[in-house]
């Protein structure tokens, strides 16, 4: 499986000039994306794995290193991000808010209308196309921003923690919605989570990153075949073996390991 | 769950107070020359509109308010959202808006009669200065205090240019931008009474000011309902606009 690559970091690092002095987000992360792949990044909290994306993203320069990724050419988007944050624009109504991506591409309203209706459709909030975030649940504006992203059809979907602040039911309901997706779509995927379990339920391929400055530590390929549904994954016997390696390389329970007994 | 307070509520303080002011004019307990009865203010209010001298003051008011309101609204606009947007015009402009809006309006005046003369572009002028700087500041306001993430949002899904400016900016300063509206509106119906009184021959604020040269208090009380009045459905106009064009707004 020798797929092209679409994205190629080498030795990038992130510093941030702030008021404390330098904070350094980044130290030297190199990692390649296959086109079509589902690749996962997990590592703690503050490691820098949104700068990752906003780098990515082409909201946030680079100290040094570079970012290369490989377009296909034509009008489609670089890319397009689901934020961490709740991001549906508030004064766009949830059908405008999906077809955001495509009127900013100048695609005509009767094409781009008829795409947002299907990642509406897609995401459960058909009844919803007329209302304003202001009028949603917590989860259906996450939801929003998932159908924006994959409606604008960008060449690389960005995701940072898209399903973080949710509550379990809903979290894996939408796993589940993007499993649909990305099986049938086969969009080129990055996507951050502090889960274990959302990295191995969702990903083709999960890095673990070390604390910041983050650095790749490894890189994971995750055999379970596909489609795949949520639930059934856990049953499988490899699941467990999986968890378990993420977490030896993210250092959980370690300390304890090494404290002095008493 | 509490409950609901009865409808007329807000009616009873005002008809309260009249009732006590007709009392005590007809019972000669304050000086008439000064605080005529309601009713006789009313009285003279109907015959200033009979004679058709109360609506054409108040169409001419009206129309300076409006052609001074938009004349100074939209390029406030314009500006203040580009001043919110761009540091390099934010940087030119601040110092000069900074000296000129503390200035009062009011004193300005002759200056601008001097340059544009006693018709009506002076009063126009006059009252779109009045709004300008409210509305102007407002809108770069309302602009540097919209969420990043939205400007984020703007910037990855390829927002550029003028479809920046109108689909980010705009649409995220507005809020902030109608109470400078609202600002300036009240500035408004102020100056346009300042400058009937200073130099005009119609409108409402002479018809005030005429009122008190010929000693006609009742008339003088019917002028300043009508501005009361004015002012009043203006507000509530200002609200409608609002709810039409900021819709996305949870309201109580
Ligand atoms: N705009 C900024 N200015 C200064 N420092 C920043 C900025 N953005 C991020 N940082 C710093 O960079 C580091 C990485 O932040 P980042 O948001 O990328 O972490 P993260 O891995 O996404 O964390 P989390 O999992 O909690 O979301 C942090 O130390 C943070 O303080
Ligand atoms: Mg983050």
């Amino acid at each position: 499986m020798t797929a092209e690559l679409k994205i190629c970091i080498r030795g990038l690092r992130k510093d941030f000039a702030t008021r404390f002095g330098r904070v350094e987000a980044l130290g030297s992360v190199d990692l390649d994306v296959r086109e079509g792949e589902l690749y996962v990044l997990v590592g703690p909290s503050g490691c820098g794995k949104s700068t990752l994306l906003r780098i990515l993203a082409g909201l946030e320069g680079t100290t040094a290193g570079t970012v290369e990724i490989r377009r296909s050419g034509g009008r489609r988007a670089p890319t397009a991000m689901v934020f961490q944050e709740p991001s549906a624009l508030p004064w766009l109504t949830v059908r405008s808010n999906v077809a955001y991506g495509l009127r900013m591409q100048g695609v005509e309203a009767a094409r781009r209308d008829s795409i947002a209706a299907r990642y509406i459709e897609k995401v459960g909030l058909a009844r919803f196309a007329g209302a304003y975030p202001y009028q949603l649940s917590g989860g259906m504006k996450q939801r929003v921003s998932v159908a924006r992203a994959f409606a604008s059809d960008p060449e690389i979907l960005l995701m940072d923690e898209p399903f973080g602040s949710l509550d379990e039911l809903t979290r894996l309901a939408l796993q589940d919605e993007l499993l649909w997706l990305f099986e049938e779509t086969h969009k080129t995927i990055v996507f951050v989570t502090h889960s274990i379990d959302e990295a191995l339920t969702l990903g083709d391929r999960v890095a673990v990153m070390s604390p910041a400055p983050g650095r790749i530590l490894s890189t994971i390929d995750v055999p379970f075949p596909r489609p795949r549904r949520v639930i059934a994954l856990r049953e499988d016997p490899e699941y467990g073996r999986h968890v378990a390696r993420i977490w030896n390389l993210l250092g959980v329970g370690r300390e304890r390991d090494a404290a002095p007994s008493a | 769950m509490p409950r609901r307070p009865p409808r007329g509520l807000p009616l009873l303080s005002p008809l309260l107070i009249l009732a006590v002011w007709e009392g005590l004019a007809r019972a000669r307990l304050i000086d008439v020359r000064f605080f005529p009865a309601p009713t006789a203010i009313l009285a003279a209010a109907w015959g200033t509109a009979q004679s058709g001298e109360l609506w054409a003051d108040l169409g001419i008011s009206l129309e300076r308010i409006g052609v001074g309101f938009v004349l100074g609204t939209l390029p406030a606009i314009v500006l203040g959202v580009l001043m919110g947007l761009i540091p390099l015009v934010r940087m030119t402009c601040m110092p000069v808006v900074s000296a000129i809006y503390p200035i009062p309006k009011s004193a300005i005046l002759p200056l601008i009669m001097l340059i544009f003369g006693i018709g009506e572009l002076a009063k126009w002028v006059f009252i779109a200065i009045g709004v300008f700087f409210p509305v102007l500041i407002n809108a770069m306001v309302g602009v540097l205090t919209i969420d990043r993430i939205y400007m984020d949002v703007g910037r990855n899904y390829g927002a550029r240019g003028l479809n920046f400016l109108l689909t980010i900016a705009l649409p995220g300063a507005l809020p902030v931008i109608f109470a400078g509206i609202k600002l300036g509106f009240g500035l408004a119906l102020i100056l346009v009474i300042i400058a009937e009184i200073v130099a005009s021959r119609a409108g409402l604020g002479f018809l005030i000011w005429n009122a008190w040269q010929i000693f006609d208090v009742e008339k003088l009380y019917s002028g300043l309902i009508v501005i009361g009045i004015l002012g009043y459905l203006s507000s509530e106009a200002i609200d409608a606009l609002e709810r039409v064009v900021v819709p996305w707004r949870p309201r109580a």
